[in-house]
């Protein structure tokens, strides 16, 4: 016969059903003399009853009515996002390209301002590339860690 | 309850072709659970409804990463997850407090102090403990697929329920 902490500890397995035939016999017995694992167990239905009936705070019905809706228009206009901003970040480049190829052409351009574009368009391209590599690398990674935890 | 829509994989594979239509079922089976499993993270009505919605959005852009013979729904899980996690950890630097979510609407004893001391004692359990309780008791899920969908041990999500309750009985003990 296991002893009355040991019972305790067998209290909720036992109100799951996850007990076997004989350890379930030992909780049963116990429980016809253990007034203490009595009001537990009772405690335990309690809590387990109102678990049953929990619900959550939930929205108005009209939200869920409009939810795929509201879903199917940010699918598209964030896809309607990514087109735009991809040609937008085209158009900009070509355009500060054809600038820069004009000023650098230019004889009367003096050579500091030619030196001055050289490095500001270089620096410019190391930060794109290196903005875009943490968003699509990096960032992924760090998500997945928290993901872990 | 139904945990699993029944076309499931027939509808993966439209998506995989791009049909943005064939996404409307499978939205509106897993609504209601998407924006559960973001309040217990979130505590807000708003921001759970937002941050289901992008899960959704998210989990279409990425389908074609999903294995296809799988359930749906784990894998969906972890997106939601991912993006409750981003904002809890930004709102946490906002230090913004919580509303309590949780209702009980049914009384087992008569006594109504019962039904607040209880909602009140879920509120305090720790992220992971909720979406455990949300899972199990609003979604209905069984061990098993608790153990799927939080990618962990049968034995772990058992005991993890044992030690919630024990918990709560602890947080009733001389209220009630």
């Amino acid at each position: 016969m296991k002893d009355h902490e040991k019972i305790k500890e067998l209290l909720l397995p036992y109100l799951e059903g996850k007990l076997g035939e004989d350890e379930r016999k030992e909780v049963e017995e116990h429980l016809k003399v253990c007034e203490e694992c009595k009001a537990e167990i009772k405690k335990y239905i309690e809590i387990e009853g109102g678990l049953k009936m929990m619900k959550l705070k939930e929205p108005d019905e009209r939200v869920w009515e409009n939810y795929w809706t509201s879903v199917y228009n940010r699918l598209e206009r964030k896809i309607g996002w990514i087109l735009f901003s991809l040609g937008a970040i085209i158009v900009l480049f070509f355009g500060v390209y054809q600038f820069i190829d004009e000023l650098l052409k230019d004889p009367k351009t003096p050579l500091i301002l030619k030196i001055g574009i050289f490095s500001l368009s270089l620096g410019a391209v190391v930060l794109f590339v290196s903005i875009l590599r943490e968003q699509l690398f990096s960032g992924k990674k760090e998500r997945y860690k928290e993901v872990e935890k | 309850m139904k945990n699993k829509l029944e076309n499931e994989r027939e509808i993966i594979e439209k998506l995989k072709k791009g049909n943005k239509r064939a996404f409307e079922p499978l939205v509106k089976f897993y609504m209601k659970r998407a924006y559960n499993i973001a309040l217990g993270f979130v505590h807000n009505e708003q921001d759970a409804l937002d941050i289901s919605q992008e899960a959704f959005i998210r989990a279409f852009r990425s389908i074609k990463k999903f294995d296809g013979s799988k359930d749906f729904f784990p894998w969906f899980y972890q997106i939601i997850r991912r993006l409750c996690f981003d904002y809890t950890k930004k709102k946490k630097r906002e230090n913004i407090s919580s509303n309590n979510f949780f209702r009980i609407v049914y009384n087992p004893n008569g006594n109504d102090r019962f039904k607040d001391i209880l909602s009140e004692a879920l509120h305090k359990l720790a992220p992971e403990e909720k979406e455990i309780i949300i899972l199990r008791y609003i979604e209905g899920l069984s061990y098993e697929e608790l153990a799927e969908t939080l990618n962990k041990p049968l034995g772990t999500i058992m005991s993890s329920l044992f030690y919630i309750k024990k918990k709560l009985k602890k947080e009733l003990e001389g209220k009630v």
